[in-house]
């Protein structure tokens, strides 16, 4: 047992931090200190900066624009990026890059790794990605937008919703239903489809924190080539699950630093208030402390396994569900510290509602009422955690299904 | 990076548990619910000199096996699994203050208890002000020690008491003049609890003032990864209990398992359970390895431990229905274990106190 980063990592993550330093400015308190409407040019050129010196992907394969390293490499990266008080990468980067690039490299031909990769990791093809649909819900499996083949491609039609992004995205990735005759789960395909098309149509969803990061998708008669099938014709449903793994458990680790750092940040907001001699404020901030800590470590469980080349599989559940209830405690702690305050949306919003703020983020009421507001939607989005907990039973504890209807 | 136990360390977890589920079991369980506690000394002596556990950390040229902190936390987390009727916890904790001291009795008493022929116990809590006063023959002690866990059948206690110079550990055998023992009726059946009272009883010091408290704060540390480590253990062992029996009790129509309410209290259960295990491995290799964060490491396991095996002794009466709420049924062990041990060492809510001490607010 050795759970550190090995010497390599660090020395690594040394050069990386040096790399930083190049690029923040003098005096720098954080990301989460620009004004809000700085932060994304801000973002934006973070980006560029990383994917020059070679930071983007850096666990991808050499061939297509990656470092050839190993994920402990990514996890440090992304570790010393929120020591920095910088974000991680652009909001799209999470479809894209962990998302759908992972699941090119386990799943694309060479041809489409080569085609989609290294646009991906340039930043010059943006992401988003079509699951859910209105009438899906948690049942993902019975998705209903369907793409008929014929000698132009594929012809999309039908509608997706919840999907985060699609506003600036170029390209999509949709659970399609192929094959109307199949039992659900056979009838289903991964289709890449570009975005940017007289048969698309994108309107976004204003959530109750304000923010529209949230979109309905329409497709009309929307047409994707032949060669944007992912992973095989009606093999959908296990291409589908394989990503979501990656989206509730690869960025354990990496997602236990950015809360680190808003804990802290509580602890300010516990100081400015007086309320960090208060017993039940103490007992509650020292309940986090461990939940982050555990959170990390999870990370670095499953982080072990992938360096071992084993799946993280179901206990991927774990994780989503564990971080998402966390933040509906914070965020309720961080709402009794400001009391009556609460009433009052003061200061700058949170400029990431998903998840913990920015680093260096002030400790303005908007910002924690936003997280308040925000971290509700993450026990829902990517599976509802009653799902994570269904997935967990059956899975992991191999309790029986649910009997489904025939 | 590398958050797994090395092979030889998997092959200890598997020898030590298949010779606690042979030996001291579902049979010692039943056993301790029909005829009350009983302490096998056979067994404990196989343990010791056949598997070498009770001084598994103790260096060997005193008689142990050299191994780490992380070897012992593995043991703890298997007597844990199985609830083990023995003064396991209370031994290798006598252990961690004799170790500190170069002094024959304490050398003498661990090769014993490598033997497996002695049982020992920690007194460390006060029910009155314990001193030891020096005499021309060796240090007499007056006082009484609250919560002595296994009492009945130490064959020695390691005793914490006040000299004139400042706070010193002793070893006094429970035969000696004035010693008074006093058997509670202890929530948790496996684990017997007791006062102990000593009038002007002779006790030979092994760790002095000078040393004393810096041993007394690294027992501390340790007994709690320990207890954490058993805690999770029996987290697992009721929650593999809840399983089995969702698996195989059937209820309108179904079995149990296959209901949403029963998968969700199992899968809450074995989140916290995983978050507990490894927040408990991490302050166990951090004690091993020597960091400096140890104590506050181990405040987080002990808590996140004893609200794991909490919930989960607690879900697993609910989902046994009314048989889990009989005498004859061994699912209120795993809940008097979990919420005697929770409090032993400190409470959930003590050291997330001290969490926050260690930790600036």
């Amino acid at each position: 047992m050795n759970p550190v980063f090995s010497p390599s990592v660090q020395e690594f993550q040394r050069e990386f931090a040096d790399f930083l330093r190049g690029v923040v400015p003098d005096g720098w308190a954080g990301a989460g200190a620009l004004p809000h409407d700085e932060f994304p040019a801000f973002a934006a050129d973070l980006r560029r900066a990383l994917y020059e010196g070679g930071y983007l992907g850096v666990d991808w394969p050499v061939e297509y624009g990656g470092r050839g390293l190993t994920p402990e490499h990514q996890v440090a990266v992304a570790e010393q990026l929120t020591r920095m008080r910088l974000p991680q990468t652009s909001l799209s980067d999470v479809f894209g890059m962990q998302m759908f690039g992972t699941t090119v490299l386990a799943f694309g031909t060479e041809e489409q790794k080569h085609r989609f990769l290294p646009g991906i990791l340039s930043g010059e093809v943006k992401w988003c990605q079509g699951y859910s649909e209105p009438q899906s819900g948690s049942d993902l499996a019975s998705v209903s937008t369907a793409a008929v083949r014929d000698a132009d491609g594929w012809h999309i039609n039908g509608q997706k919703i919840w999907t985060g992004t699609a506003h600036f995205a170029d390209w999509i990735f949709a659970l399609v239903r192929t094959d109307p005759e199949a039992p659900k789960h056979r009838g289903l395909t991964l289709l890449a489809c570009p975005l940017r098309q007289p048969g698309i149509e994108v309107r976004p969803i204003r959530q109750m924190w304000g923010d529209a990061e949230f979109n309905e998708v329409f497709f009309t008669d929307a047409i994707t080539a032949d060669d944007n099938v992912i992973g095989g014709v009606n093999n959908g449903w296990r291409v589908a699950t394989a990503l979501l793994e990656h989206e509730r458990g690869g960025a354990a680790a990496v997602l236990a630093v950015r809360f680190e750092e808003e804990l802290d940040r509580l602890c300010e907001l516990a100081r400015e208030h007086r309320r960090d001699k208060d017993t039940d404020i103490r007992q509650r901030i020292a309940w986090c402390r461990a939940r982050v800590l555990a959170m990390k470590l999870l990370g670095y469980k499953a982080l072990t396994r992938s360096l071992r080349g084993q799946p993280i599989g179901a206990e991927a559940a774990m994780t989503k569900l564990y971080w998402s209830e966390y933040h509906v405690v914070l965020t309720d702690l961080a709402m009794d510290i400001l009391g009556d305050e609460a009433l009052v949306l003061r200061g700058r919003r949170a400029v990431l509602a998903d998840g913990p703020d920015a680093p260096g983020a002030p400790t303005d009421s908007a910002g924690w009422i936003t997280a308040f507001l925000a971290s509700r939607s993450s026990r829902i989005y990517a599976g509802t955690n009653q799902i994570q907990r269904n997935l967990l039973a059956e899975s992991i504890l191999g309790l029986p299904r649910e009997p489904r209807p025939a | 990076m590398d958050f797994t136990f090395a092979q030889e360390q998997e092959d200890l977890r598997d020898a030590v548990r298949s010779f606690l589920r042979k030996r001291a079991g579902e049979a010692a369980r039943r056993e301790l619910l029909h005829t009350g506690y009983a302490f096998d000394r056979e067994i404990w002596r196989s343990m010791a000199r056949d598997l070498g556990l009770q001084t598994l950390a103790v260096p060997e040229e005193r008689g142990g096996s050299g191994a780490s902190f992380l070897e012992s936390m593995i043991v703890f987390e298997e007597t844990g699994r199985e609830l083990f009727s023995g003064p396991f916890f209370s031994t290798v904790l006598a252990t961690w203050v004799l170790e500190a001291s170069a002094s024959d009795a304490a050398n003498t008493a661990l090769q014993q208890v490598a033997d497996g022929d002695l049982v020992l116990t920690a007194a460390i809590a006060d029910e009155s002000a314990t001193r030891a006063v020096a005499t021309p023959g060796g240090h007499r002690l007056t006082g009484a020690k609250a919560r002595v866990t296994d009492l009945p059948v130490a064959d020695a206690f390691v005793v914490w008491a006040q000299t004139a110079e400042g706070p010193s550990w002793f070893l006094v055998p429970a035969g000696a003049d004035g010693v008074e023992t006093t058997a509670e009726e202890s929530l948790d059946l496996a684990r017997p609890i007791g006062t102990l009272r000593l009038t002007d009883t002779p006790a030979t010091l092994v760790v002095g003032p000078g040393q004393a408290v810096a041993v007394r704060e690294s027992v501390d540390t340790r007994a709690c990864v320990a207890l954490a480590a058993e805690l999770v253990g029996t987290a697992q062992a009721a929650l593999d209990q809840s399983v089995e029996w969702s698996k195989s009790r059937h209820q309108f129509g179904r079995p149990i398992g296959s209901f949403q309410a029963l998968k969700h209290l199992c899968a809450d259960a074995l989140v916290e359970v995983e978050a507990a295990r490894v927040l408990t491995h991490y302050a166990g290799w951090a004690i091993a390895d020597g960091q400096a964060d140890a104590p506050v490491l181990a405040s987080m396991a002990k808590q996140a431990a004893a609200d794991a095996a909490a919930q989960a002794a607690g879900n697993n009466i609910q989902i046994h229905g009314g048989i889990g709420a009989t005498w004859e049924h061994e699912a209120h062990l795993w809940l008097r274990r979990a919420k005697a041990s929770g409090a032993l060492f400190g409470t959930p809510r003590q050291h997330r106190a001290r969490i926050s001490d260690l930790l600036p607010v």
